[in-house]
């Protein structure tokens, strides 16, 4: 009877049902672990002695190969839902029957909230430090069995090194100079096209916005071949126009913009003329202004678009002229030909000049990314 | 009535004045003229029927260009001359062929507002519109990479794709890709889901923990997948000692084919889930505190309430990042062609590296465009299935 009792009062719980959901997934997986088992000895008994490893290897099923994995997930998800249950069982009557107890259980959860967001934290910056760490440790230590959490001796010369070894000074000018012109185009066009969409009036607006739309839909990593073939013909591999022009014009952009537009009343609009602004006058003087927040956000997306954009120039850079710096980093791998694992430090150092200034970027603005997420989020 | 006239009520039509409509009409005329003259220059040339001599003349400069090393300047050169000059007659057409209608059809107002949206319509019909095309008429001819002497072969590519031996590799890369999504959807949404569930706690600091969680998202891909490259390497690299300290062998992550994918997948957990976890919590924010004070009285534990309150009312959440993650992760190339650049085998060969590995590894474009002209199909239905169910999901919710 008293047994009874307890199976009823965990179910009511909703931490029941997590822990069923757990068994269930250790169920699965340690059947699939069981069948990779079976069929991994099947296999090696038919495996002779003049076989390869890498036939062996080949002769397994992929079940078979993971079999290890399967049963090693089995038995944590088993571990997880026993401890579970036996806590429901044990320990929440406990702290259920007493306010104090359950005072002391919510401040014990608040700290592990406090504990476990903050290791996670620590473990998402862990590459980032890693790759700071690393470029400033020397070769031998780089190479060292045990690995130096902090170097033993700071080497600054990785930085130089890499300096000398590629042309990032150029990297960062053509990256500049792409991001400058690529902003301004999205920007100054995406705006105009959206006052065109928002506040104009002409047949046929909504077929036109149509063509924005669709262009939303087609994604450039299926159409690059005939840009880049046209890119190609017009002499533009290796240039500015050629990093450029493909990008001036965001779908995004105008579709952004518009809803902003959107949301401004005419009658600002009709206010700034009468006072004799232009067209131009009132989108600079009257739309802007007062889409601020949208614009921030954008012309921050817009730049670390730019700065981060690896398909297109690295398709259409064949030389270091015009290499931008995200596309430079992973070329600094080939200039060491095979001995990279004890220059990692050095392209680390690279690495390290190619994410910091939008690491910085990203910490100043934080506010206006995080809040131009939620309201693309929101759409 | 000066204000009337100077915000625009003017009814006057441009058109209206007998010189002006001669204009207009000179206009429409000239840029229909100039747009015709332009394709056709465009073709004549892009189809290399200009005469031979010329075209061996193209391929010796090229050849001198590609032997001096300084492919800046030359190659092309001739050929995109006659290209350029097509291209720019073709724009002027269409421009002038738009005032013209513009100035005969509307009133100066709209004509105005109009002309507002013209660049961004032009960058589409170039950039956008007319690659779709292209591409599929690549996909009928036998272009390589470096050699502009190709013809029309019909179905070969497509029966090359279907029947020969490119459907194994078609079929393995969508299976890769799908894999690589379905991992990518989980580390966004349930991942970020849990996230957002553990740092749902408004202090300073944990806004200083949400930001450092949310910024690999804005970290270039290629970059951080060197970082990777370095913590998954196979001798050195600082997660295999962990796992060596734990008690587990070393994996050679990126160089075997059981375990490419993970060590990307590394890389991709480590971008999205911030990601995830912002746009959740961004939600979460906006559910009424009394919902959760109502079940609170009723009873309802913390998995209850989550499971009755916080997922139902996240369903539209849900659906716009499935949706998202979904295509924008189909397309994924900059980790993959970093890490691993598709192989070991053709292990991590998604779709998007394929096309590119088949365009400028081996050269043949038409190969490349036939299989990006399937991808896109597929990504089309992809995404038209999906919004369709997420319009009826959404509207049900509301």
């Amino acid at each position: 009877m008293q047994k009874e009792n307890h199976l009823l009062r965990m179910r009511r719980s909703g931490w029941f049902d997590i822990m069923m959901l757990f068994l269930a997934f250790a169920l699965v997986l340690g059947v699939l672990g069981l069948v990779g088992v079976i069929s991994y000895h099947n296999a090696m008994g038919r495996v002779t002695a003049d076989m390869t490893e890498y036939e062996i290897t080949h002769s397994l099923s992929a079940l078979a190969r993971a079999r290890s994995t399967y049963l090693t997930a089995a038995a944590v998800c088993l571990g997880v839902a026993a401890v579970g249950l036996l806590c429901l069982r044990f320990i929440s009557p406990l702290v259920q029957a007493d306010p104090r107890r359950q005072m002391a259980m919510r401040r014990t959860m608040r700290a592990l909230q406090y504990i476990a967001a903050t290791l996670f934290t620590l473990v998402m910056l862990f590459p980032i430090y890693w790759m700071i760490i690393s470029s400033f440790k020397t070769s031998e230590e780089l190479l060292n069995p045990v690995p130096t959490l902090w170097p033993l001796k700071f080497n600054f010369q990785n930085y130089p090194n890499v300096l000398r070894r590629a042309p990032f000074l150029k990297y960062f000018y053509n990256t500049m100079i792409m991001t400058a012109f690529i902003m301004l185009g999205e920007l100054t066009l995406g705006v105009l096209a959206a006052y065109g969409f928002s506040k104009g009036n002409f047949p046929g607006k909504n077929v036109f916005f149509l063509i924005v739309l669709g262009a939303l839909m087609v994604p450039f990593q299926v159409t690059f071949i005939p840009i880049y073939v046209m890119v190609s013909r017009l002499n533009w591999l290796n240039s500015f126009p050629g990093l450029v022009v493909p990008n001036l014009v965001s779908a995004y952009f105008i579709f952004m913009l518009r809803q902003a537009f959107m949301s401004v009343d005419d009658s600002y609009i009709e206010a700034g003329r009468i006072d004799g602004m232009g067209r131009i006058g009132t989108i600079v003087h009257v739309l802007c202004p007062m889409c601020a927040p949208t614009l921030i956000t954008l012309s921050i997306l817009s730049f670390i678009g730019g700065w981060n954009s690896y398909f297109w120039p690295k398709m259409i850079t064949t030389t270091d002229v015009r290499r931008t710096i995200a596309v430079g980093v992973t070329y600094l791998r080939q200039t060491f030909s095979g001995l990279e694992t004890s220059n990692y430090n050095e392209i680390m150092a690279g690495a390290v000049m190619g994410i910091v200034p939008i690491i910085l970027l990203f910490l100043i603005l934080q506010k206006y990314i995080m809040t131009g997420m939620s309201k693309a989020a929101m759409k | 009535m000066q204000a009337a006239k100077s915000i625009g009520v003017n009814k006057r039509p441009l058109g209206h004045s007998p010189l002006r409509r001669a204009a207009a009409i000179a206009m429409i005329v000239f840029g229909v003229i100039f747009f015709v003259a332009g394709v056709y220059g465009y073709l004549v040339n892009d189809l290399r029927c200009v005469n031979q001599e010329l075209f061996t003349r193209v391929a010796a400069a090229r050849k001198a260009a590609l032997s001096a090393g300084t492919s800046v300047s030359g190659g092309m050169g001739l050929l995109s001359e006659y290209l350029k000059t097509a291209c720019i007659i073709m724009i002027l057409g269409i421009a002038l062929t738009l005032l013209g209608v513009m100035m005969l059809a509307l009133r100066r107002e709209r004509y105005i507002d109009f002309l507002c949206i013209v660049p961004a319509m032009i960058f589409f019909m170039m950039f956008v519109y007319y690659p779709i095309i292209d591409l599929v008429r690549i996909s009928f001819t036998d272009m390589k990479l470096g050699n502009d002497n190709f013809k029309q072969v019909g179905f070969k590519n497509y029966k090359w794709l279907f029947q020969g031996s490119g459907w194994k590799y078609f079929f393995q890369s969508l299976k890769i890709t799908i894999t690589y999504t379905f991992w990518e959807l989980v580390f966004t949404l349930v991942i970020g889901m849990l996230l957002a569930l553990l740092f749902n706690h408004m202090t300073r600091y944990f806004n200083v923990l949400r930001a450092a969680v949310f910024m690999p998202k804005y970290i270039a891909v290629s970059t951080s997948a060197i970082v990777f490259l370095w913590i998954l390497h196979g001798n050195h690299g600082i997660l295999n000692h962990l796992l060596n300290m734990l008690g587990f062998e070393g994996v050679d992550w990126l160089n075997k084919e059981d375990t490419a994918l993970a060590g990307i997948l590394f890389l991709t957990f480590w971008r999205v889930t911030g990601y995830g976890m912002m746009i959740y919590l961004s939600a979460m924010k906006g559910i009424p505190q009394d919902y959760y004070e109502a079940a609170a009285i009723d009873g309802a534990d913390g998995v209850q309430r989550f499971r009755h309150i916080t997922v139902p009312l996240l369903t539209p959440t849900t659906v716009f990042l499935l949706v998202t993650t979904f295509i924008a992760s189909m397309k994924v190339f900059q980790s993959v062609d970093v890490m691993t650049g598709g192989g070991p085998g053709k292990a991590t060969n998604v779709m998007v590296q394929w096309i590119y590995n088949t365009a400028f590894h081996d050269f043949r474009m038409e190969r490349s465009a036939t299989v990006s002209v399937v991808f896109f199909i597929i990504l089309l239905v992809c995404t038209a299935l999906t919004m369709k169910w997420s319009n009826r999901k959404t509207n049900y919710d509301q």
